[in-house]
């Protein structure tokens, strides 16, 4: 098992490579660079800037140089641990990245911990009682809230916890704690914050964790060696708990290395309506200004989490599957 | 427009009034007594300096206390904090932007009749936060070892220099000083008033000059040990340097003369940068009272508008004018008053336009350039437009129809400019694209080019900028009834940029910039001026040096008048050469514009005392920076 | 559990033969599957609804009452209008008429607002069948005919209520239906195929093929997909015309989505190539090809269903948050993406909750498209009980 998981790791560096050069590519795609961008909206405010200072800015950043240059010189820092600087706020990367990724690798797992403990029993309660009203209610709740696009789940929470029940706006956190050290109060407050957000991301997921719970679980209990259990009067809740819920989980826990992805494109959505401090506003507004280097490390990073969710689903999927041969 | 003489006329002085009446009792915010009375502060008399600027409150007298509670949208909104705490210049725009000036961190300045030199008088005892004199060594530190630095200031600041030269200073004594050039500078006070007049006075020389190598050997060596590329770069994540770089909110030891000083720096990842009193603030009201009233700052950092508009709704936010105040929000705002405490006041817009529709008179489409640049053509689409309707939809009838041009009751309004072809006739337009070779028709009913070919005519609009791109859809459908094959082009704003620089654009939809004082400092809407000239991006890039295309003779006789209202300070000779330039604007009918300017409003805390109604707003006389934000106060 | 399993033996020409002579119970399978679907009373009434928006959907230009582009000023953010049937006919009775009641306008000083006041005097006469507004339908032929319309075609009729520059919400929601819904079915269409063959080879073959596919996938799938797009959609020469865009928007978007189906073949395949009648009819020589696509696919039907029916709407809510973004599709295309991005504004929420009508049409596809499969994917395996 150990060499397996070594063997992937090993595997997973030519993807991150890969991942890096799709993410310089996709930063680099569109036309112009910062300081166009940058250009053009100090002018939406009616802010003026020279040329010159442009073409100035452009020398300084190493804009001009050739694109294969330009990658080399980013890879080679981050080798370092050097993400390089971020243009729009003449800061280095580095500084600002690791806390706001934290905060959307918190969010992301929480909703994942929350999404599996809701997902899992309903789902094989659904599947073993099917067309029950549990049934047909978990499977409303489920389609309904698949449904709702995520925004709009967002945008009408929001108004509504801030302008009914008086907390402050969007955020993690009221603006005392803001930046205050963590205590207990402020644990509290960001509980009543949190779950927003929480809710929105997780609705969605959970309820199709549901369906493809049920969906699996329901294939195997109709073949035969379910019915020969239930003919050999084995009780009907270790029936379909020992054996067909654990076949059944191998193609469920197949998706769960993708529901972290999601998960984080979903929270740049989320986050930038609730305006979370998590790395999703950082990212639009980066990708928007093509402050690339920002960019460039937040999508670098969010595929690194992809890809250890991969792993995980992995080796997950080999415990619980041993008919996956590890070779 | 007397008052504009007054500020600009050669040999005028303006002195600060008397207010020794005042030296002997000040008083400070009660937070600061037990400061004083340890002795960490010296006493408020020995802070705010001889003779502290007075400051009559708009209303009343205010009352010590609270924090303001404000909000910054998106990435890198400094120009917030700027716009909104950081307009200290050492002469100042009044509230009501007649174009008089008034004192501030001077309390006088006298002109050379030549307009080549320029003499400032300071304020006695004036001190910086950190206690530390402000003198002219400071202004003098940054015209001499800042400005010309090639590093720190690898472009140097338009209005900062004649035809390439940068200013000469010399300092009579600690409170006055002289900024020279060889030859006239007639913009410099209408400059040095503006936001960009607030470079000056920024720059404490004690604190900043500690990271110049001419100053301290080792601050090469101290910029590499704080991980800076070179000391420059460390100078200015230090002392900010420049007034629109995001590091003069980052350090809280920088000295500042501002009336609040960051203690939360202003960085990537933010959620919330805070400011707190500057105990040394060289303000006082007529009661003497030190200013600021207000304790402290809270800004929060906002993704997106719509989280601080919901700010807004829920009385969350004191002030707030910048990024929620827009006629779209205009309804749901009114709506939110009772419960959110909060009331709309009005703000005077004085752009030339509500918006403006540049059609490319650079097009690199040899067909399109010949039609482009046929005045009947932009005529054509002029009458094309129905612009009440237009107005009624975008703006529910605010405004009247105008084309674009200096507002009407400044020395600089053009009537011709202003109304000419803003009749709907759909007859005259379909009359006058059939008489220019656009007579044929193609097979989806559109008209064709003179070559017979397709005529596909873009029309660009950025989304964000909602009602730029709802505009554009309407003049579409406005052309398409008379047979223009025009689409709308939803862009993103720096494609749209990236387009319109390179003249790839056919017809673009964009704000109108100066329409008041301001036309002298940025005309890019009358002639060629700069790359946001949008319907002559060429001709423009030939104006500033950086390539384009020789433009033909009109053109370069408006930039000859241009440089002679440069060149002379007289108010009144400024206007008469700025008509002869808007009479050939006129004749070339550059851009087609729609409705007289939008005003704008704040909305503001019932709870918020002291701000002013109707006041003028625009970048180089931002809101609520030329209210003094610092006799602001709150009534509980 | 379906055809292959009972009959490893058999030589599948001859079974070929068979089925095409129809003298296996072929036919008789969907008989069964239809038998079973209809027990399934909320698929069968999805059916009808996604049927039906496939069918307004189709005839997007007839049954629109206006162009969705068409703006009247003085309407901006007007409320829906309901359907009266009868009028007064002067004499005290009641006459036949359908109608919608005009407004009252007045210009509120204080927010700039439009207050609109149902004016029962002013009755709006409406008609079925009526000339409009001409369009090309299916831009082939000239028409002017409209489903529904006032008889006036100068009168206010907006059903859905007005956006902000007046324009008919019903109009605009009934040709977003086109764009969105076909984004979907081509788009699942699209990553079905490749999924399905990807996802099969590489669950069938393993080893190299497995691994090399896996990283493909591995790759596709950590991209997060908000950026792509937004570099996608910036890079898109800007000459292309709108219909251009959409198709590029839907490869895209099925470039990714095909992972998803390819994952769970895989997933299944894996554990499938061991059973014993996998193992039996490889030993019987069955081509690698053959063996995929006749033994083992069918048995994986259900999956396969299950993840279309979760596929489509998942093409409809991504088209739906990038349009939201304003990085999809863009004006004056309209989608219903592109509709709910009004609905970023405050003002919807609070003034004019009618905008999210575009909303209500993204979840009830969505639930229908999701209860349909559900029945499907329950009556595809008709010999379970």
């Amino acid at each position: 098992m150990l060499f397996f998981i070594l063997k992937r790791i090993a595997g997973m560096i030519p993807a991150m490579l890969a991942i890096s050069v799709l993410a310089f590519t996709v930063i680099q795609l569109p036309p112009g660079d910062y300081v166009s961008t940058y250009a053009a909206q100090i002018a939406q405010s009616g802010e003026t800037v020279d040329s010159a200072v442009l073409n100035n800015l452009r020398e300084r950043y190493g804009l001009g140089e050739n694109v294969v240059v330009q990658y080399f010189k980013w890879m080679g820092g981050i080798v370092r641990g050097d993400f390089g600087q971020s243009f729009e706020w003449n800061q280095p990367v580095t500084d600002l990245i690791w806390g706001r990724m934290g905060m959307t690798a918190l969010i992301s797992v929480l909703t994942l911990v929350l999404m599996w403990a809701f997902s899992l029993p309903i789902g094989i309660y659904s599947a073993a009682r099917q067309y029950s009203i549990t049934d047909y209610l978990s499977t409303a709740f489920a389609f309904l809230a698949m449904a709702t696009p995520n925004f709009l789940l967002a945008i009408v929470l929001l108004y509504i916890t801030t302008m009914w029940f008086g907390v402050s706006v969007g955020g993690l956190f009221s603006p005392q704690f803001e930046n205050a050290p963590w205590s207990l109060a402020k644990l509290w407050d960001f509980i009543t914050h949190a779950w927003v957000p929480i809710f929105v991301l997780g609705t969605a997921g959970t309820a199709s964790l549901i369906r493809i719970m049920r969906a699996n679980l329901l294939d195997e209990l109709h073949k035969p060696y379910v019915e020969a259990g239930r003919a050999k009067g084995l009780p009907e809740a270790r029936l379909i708990l020992s054996y067909p819920t654990r076949v059944a989980l191998n193609p469920f826990i197949s998706t769960v290395g993708w529901v972290l992805p999601a998960l984080i494109s979903g929270e740049l959505i989320v986050s930038t309506v609730l305006n979370l401090p998590t790395a999703g506003p950082l990212l639009l507004q980066a990708l928007k200004s093509q402050d690339m280097y920002l960019a460039g490390a937040f999508i670098l990073l969010s595929g690194g989490l992809v890809l250890i969710g991969t792993l995980v689903s992995d080796v997950l999927l080999a415990i619980s599957d041993p008919r996956i041969r590890l070779s | 427009m007397k008052h504009l003489r007054i500020a600009a006329l050669a040999g005028i002085s303006i002195l600060a009034l008397g207010h020794a009446a005042f030296a002997q009792n000040y008083s400070q915010a009660p937070e600061l007594d037990a400061l004083v009375s340890s002795g960490d502060l010296p006493a408020v008399a020995d802070r705010v300096g001889a003779e502290p600027r007075v400051i009559v409150p708009v209303s009343e007298v205010g009352r010590y206390g609270g924090t303001f509670r404000g909000g910054m949208v998106g990435g890198n909104d400094r120009n917030m904090l700027f716009t909104h705490f950081g307009y200290e210049p050492l002469i100042a725009w009044d509230a009501d932007w007649t174009g008089e000036v008034v004192p501030n961190i001077a309390s006088g300045y006298t002109a050379s009749a030549d307009s080549k030199d320029f003499t400032f008088t300071l304020r006695e005892g004036m001190k910086w936060s950190d206690g530390s004199p402000f003198t002219a060594d400071d202004v003098a530190f940054f015209i001499q070892d800042v400005l010309p630095d090639e590093k720190l200031f690898p472009t140097k600041p338009g209005w900062l220099t004649v035809e390439g030269e940068l200013p000469t200073v010399s300092v009579a004594s600690p409170t006055e000083f002289t900024i020279s050039w060889t030859k006239p500078n007639g913009l410099f006070v209408v400059n040095a008033a503006s936001v960009y007049g607030v470079q000056l006075a920024l720059l404490n020389k004690a604190y900043c000059s500690q990271f110049m190598p001419k100053y301290n050997p080792d601050a090469e060596a101290n910029a590499t040990a704080a991980g800076a590329a070179d000391w420059a770069e460390h100078m200015v994540n230090m002392c900010g340097v420049g007034i629109e770089n995001i590091q003069r909110w980052r350090n809280p030891d920088r000295p500042t003369l501002e009336a609040w000083r960051i203690t939360e720096p202003y960085e990537a990842g933010a959620t919330r940068v805070t400011l707190e009193r500057n105990p040394y603030y060289w303000k006082v009201d007529t009661a003497g009272n030190q200013l600021p009233y207000i304790d402290d700052l809270s800004i929060s950092v906002n993704a997106e508008s719509q989280t601080l508009l919901l700010s807004v709704l829920a009385g969350e936010i004191d002030y707030e004018s910048r990024h929620t105040a827009n006629p779209v929000n205009l309804p749901v705002i009114a709506e939110g008053m009772e419960t959110g405490d909060y009331y709309i006041s009005a703000r005077e817009s004085r752009v030339g336009n509500a918006m403006t529709i540049s059609v490319n008179l650079n097009s690199p489409d040899p067909v399109k350039h010949d039609v482009f640049q046929n005045k009947d053509f932009r005529v054509a689409l002029s009458h094309a437009l129905d612009r009440q309707a237009i107005i009624d939809a975008l703006y529910l009838g605010q405004g009247t129809p105008q084309q674009v041009s200096p507002r009407q009751g400044t020395p600089y309004y053009n009537e011709r400019l202003a109304t000419q072809f803003i009749a709907y006739d759909v007859e005259e337009a379909n009359r006058l694209l059939d008489s220019i070779g656009l007579d044929k028709r193609g097979g989806n009913g559109f008209r064709l080019a003179p070559d017979g070919s397709p005529l596909v005519v873009n029309v660009a609009a950025v989304t964000a900028l909602g009602a730029m791109a709802d505009a554009a859809e309407l003049f579409v459908q406005y052309w398409q009834a008379v047979g223009v094959d025009a689409r709308f082009a939803a862009m993103d704003r720096t494609r749209f940029y990236e387009e319109k620089t390179a003249s790839q654009h056919d017809i673009v939809v964009w704000g109108a910039t100066s329409g008041g004082i301001d036309v002298f400092i940025d005309p890019r809407d009358y002639f060629p001026f700069s790359t946001e000239s949008n319907f002559a991006v060429e001709w423009a890039k030939f104006y500033i040096g950086d390539g384009g295309q020789e433009p033909p003779d009109y053109v370069k006789e408006q930039w000859s008048l241009y440089d002679q209202i440069k060149a002379t300070s007289d108010a009144d000779e400024q206007a008469a050469l700025f008509q002869k330039l808007l009479d050939i604007a006129a004749d070339q009918f550059y851009q087609i514009g729609v409705s007289t300017a939008i005003n704008g409003f704040a909305v503001v805390s019932n709870n918020l005392g002291n701000v002013p109604e109707g006041t003028p707003v625009g970048w180089i006389h931002p809101d609520p920076g030329t209210l003094s934000v610092e006799q602001f106060y709150f009534k509980q | 559990m379906t055809l292959e399993a009972p009959l490893p033996h058999q030589d599948d020409d001859l079974l070929d033969r068979q089925l095409n002579a129809g003298q296996l119970q072929a036919a008789g399978q969907w008989t069964m599957v239809w038998n079973k679907f209809r027990k399934h009373k909320l698929a069968v009434v999805s059916l009808f609804v996604v049927a039906l928006i496939y069918f307004v959907a189709l005839l997007a230009e007839f049954l629109a009452p206006y162009d969705p582009g068409k703006f009247d000023p003085r309407y901006t953010y007007v409320p829906p209008q309901s359907i009266g049937w009868f009028v007064d006919d002067g004499a005290g009775g009641q006459s036949f008429q359908p109608h919608v009641i005009g407004f009252d306008i007045k210009l509120d000083p204080v927010s700039f607002r439009r207050i609109f006041t149902p004016d029962p005097t002013q009755v709006i006469p409406i008609g079925f069948f009526v000339p409009g507004q001409s369009y090309k339908m299916w831009g082939l032929f000239d028409m002017n005919l409209h489903f529904i319309g006032p008889l006036d075609p100068s009168q206010p009729f907006f059903l859905a209520g007005g956006d902000r520059l007046g324009r008919d919400l019903l109009s605009r929601t009934i040709h977003g239906t086109r764009i969105s819904m076909s984004i979907g079915l081509v788009g699942v269409g699209l990553s079905l195929l490749i999924g399905m063959i990807l996802g099969g080879i590489s669950g069938y073959r393993g080893g190299m093929v497995d691994r090399v596919i896996q990283r493909v996938i591995e790759f596709i799938r950590s991209v997060p997909t908000i950026p792509l797009w937004l570099g996608l959609a910036a890079a898109m020469p800007k000459d292309w015309p709108p219909l251009q865009v959409y198709f590029a928007i839907l490869i895209i978007l099925s470039l990714i989505g095909w992972t998803e189906i390819a994952r769970v073949v895989r997933g299944r395949f894996l554990s499938l190539r061991t059973d014993d009648f996998v193992i039996a009819a490889r030993l019987d020589g069955v081509s690698e090809f053959r063996l995929i696509m006749r033994h083992m696919m069918p048995s994986l039907y259900s999956h396969i269903i299950a993840a279309i029916t979760l596929a489509i709407p998942n093409m409809i809510l991504a088209e739906t948050s990038l349009s939201f973004l304003g990085l999809g599709l863009q004006p004056p295309i309209v989608s219903w993406g592109v509709l709910l991005q009004d609905t970023q504004n405050l003002r919807a929420i609070t003034q004019a909750p009618w905008l999210f009508v575009p909303g209500a049409c993204v979840v009830l596809a969505v639930l229908a498209l999701n209860f349909l499969g559900d029945g499907v994917r329950d009556a595809a395996d008709p010999y379970a009980k």
